[in-house]
């Protein structure tokens, strides 16, 4: 898929949409502080990401994962610190997409597959435009990059969990996203669906698309992601998932609340225990 | 039976009144599918019944005449869509709740004004219950103008709306400007309110906007066909309901209502009655 640069697909309503600094890494999360009232759901939160990487977020529950999706996504101010997109603060970038929980989705809602996916197109097109030929291309070539060609006049309901999350990247590809945001995508996948994601997020890999991604099964993390981040509220660790997933840092970051099972080839896997009851689907 | 179907429109104001209410029906009934799916019903009936004290002001002031209750009854909408949205913002309480304070309050105010008029029952009877037969021929222009409005701007801005509509965060990771669309829904349901407070009144716009809409809902899982299936469930209530005010003798407004509702509950109970014989011959 062929990204226009952002000049051709600035909205006009948009004074302040950002344009990439080169050089500059695609994000920067610098000493992010987030309170809400009293509460710290983020503390001083520090890392870069370079372009094309896949990052897994790990923690327990409310350490402050979907904060730090929001603030990212520019959906949230933090308290202090600040969140760089290619060098600029996210506000006015339409390269980020925030794929969210398929919990959190109406699906009874009367639209089909194909009509999802050109929403994603509706930033880039701006106020009182409608799709064209162009639009209607990119959403066609990114429901074929997400194998759902097919199903495309389904109304959304109809799909399957896997497939409403490859609904989700099709859109988030036809926004032309280059840093995506999945909130707890293999919840409730089972194992043949969850290697058809993994698939598609190595495609998204050769087209220089950052992904991150919230989820709880610290094996997946531990085996198919490049970098890893461990949060409860700080920063436990971050880096190559080797580094990362040390029995002593899972255990302060769990306080716990975290079982060792020992697996067939003599490493140790780890199991968060505290997810809820559609995070466990392990075949 | 040609003649059951056409004396009624012997009269004028029988013309007018159904022109009015096809008109107020089918444009309700397509910004009522966003209600519906933004989840905005108890707002549509706050501000229906917040209109009130607007309709008073402008009726004692201008001692009857349509026109200024119109643009009084606008200003009144609009200025209540945002007290609540400033009290939702502003403070701990939640939209519903800001909602039920502000719709009460006003409803309150609009019957204190109105009360302090001597026949009293009968003009708030005509603001509660509507007064489709009573539609001169300017109400139906001003009807006409503001309904014709309505639905160009839910053309323009529909891909807008849809992403609002289907999930506000995307539509903010879209860098679309929320807020405004938000309002402009909320405007756009306030003069809906008001060119249709002729047709069935205060107290029973909300069915206009929601069970058209929700009929439809139960048709098609396709928005645009919900809106047009929603429009004629809405046109077809319209010339109904006043065949059965005008042979009935029953309130023209109360009629429109009763008409949706009666097509709404034929669409779910056919649906539920399908549903169970379908499980029944599984089971056989």
């Amino acid at each position: 898929m062929n990204f226009p640069t952002a000049s051709q697909t600035r909205p006009r309503y948009d004074r302040h949409h950002a344009v990439h600094e080169p050089g500059m890494p695609i994000l920067s999360v610098e000493h992010l502080t987030v309170e809400y009232g009293a509460v710290k759901a983020l503390e001083d939160v520090s890392f870069n990401l370079d372009q094309a990487d896949r990052l897994a977020v790990v923690g327990p529950n409310g350490a402050g994962k979907s904060t730090l999706f929001k603030v990212i996504a520019g959906l949230l101010p933090p308290t202090h610190g600040l969140a760089r997109i290619a060098g600029h603060e996210p506000y006015g970038h339409l390269c980020i997409s925030y794929i969210p929980q398929r919990s959190q989705v109406d699906w009874t809602f009367p639209v089909s597959v194909a009509d999802v996916v050109m929403m994603g197109r509706t930033g880039r097109l701006g106020l009182l435009r409608w799709p064209g030929g162009n639009d209607r291309e990119i959403v066609v070539n990114a429901l074929k990059v997400v194998k759902l060609d097919s199903l495309q006049n389904r109304q959304i309901g109809e799909l399957s969990g896997g497939q409403q999350q490859r609904m989700f990247i099709a859109q988030a590809l036809a926004q032309q996203a280059e840093l995506m945001l999945l909130d707890e995508p293999f919840s409730g996948l089972d194992q043949p669906s969850q290697e058809e994601l993994f698939s598609i997020l190595d495609g998204l890999k050769k087209q220089k698309v950052t992904i991150m991604v919230a989820l709880h099964d610290l094996k997946l993390a531990a085996e198919r992601f490049d970098k890893a981040l461990i949060l409860n509220h700080r920063l436990v660790a971050f880096g190559a998932p080797d580094q990362v997933f040390r029995e002593e840092i899972l255990q302060s970051a769990y306080s716990g609340k975290l079982q060792m099972l020992p697996s067939a080839d003599g490493h140790t896997a780890f199991d968060d225990t505290c997810c809820g009851e559609e995070g466990h689907q392990h075949d | 039976m040609i003649e059951f179907l056409l004396a009624p429109f012997q009269y004028a104001f029988m013309v007018r009144g159904t022109t009015a209410a096809v008109l107020v029906g089918i444009v309700c009934a397509v910004l009522g599918c966003f209600v519906i799916l933004r989840g905005m019903a108890f707002l549509g009936d706050a501000l229906s019944h917040a209109v009130l004290p607007g309709v008073a002001v402008g009726y004692l002031v201008s001692g009857g005449a349509r026109g200024p209750v119109f643009w009084w009854a606008m200003a009144t909408a609009l200025l209540s869509a945002l007290g609540i949205g400033a009290v939702t913002r502003t403070s701990k309480i939640k939209e519903d709740t800001a909602i039920g304070i502000i719709f009460a309050g006003m409803f309150a105010l609009g019957i204190a004004l109105i009360s302090t008029v001597r026949n009293y029952t009968a003009d708030l009877t005509h603001f509660l219950f509507g007064d489709v037969l009573g539609v001169s021929s300017a109400d139906l222009v001003r009807t006409a103008i503001f309904g014709v409005l309505i639905l160009l701007v839910i053309f323009l801005f529909y891909k807008e709306f849809l992403v609002l509509s289907f999930d506000p965060t995307l539509g903010a990771t879209l860098r679309l400007p929320n807020r405004l669309l938000e309002f402009t829904l909320i405007a756009l349901i306030a003069m809906a309110i008001v060119v249709s407070l002729q047709t069935v009144g205060v107290a029973l716009m909300v069915a206009l906007l929601v069970t058209p809409a929700a009929t439809a809902s139960l048709l098609t899982r396709r928005l645009p066909r919900m809106m047009a299936i929603a429009g004629l469930i809405a046109a077809f209530s319209g010339i109904s309901g006043l065949y059965f005010s005008y042979y009935l003798n029953i309130a023209s407004g109360s009629a429109i209502v009763l008409t949706c509702t009666v097509i709404f509950i034929l669409v779910w109970g056919s649906q539920e009655l399908a549903k169970r014989v379908k499980i029944a011959a599984r089971a056989a």
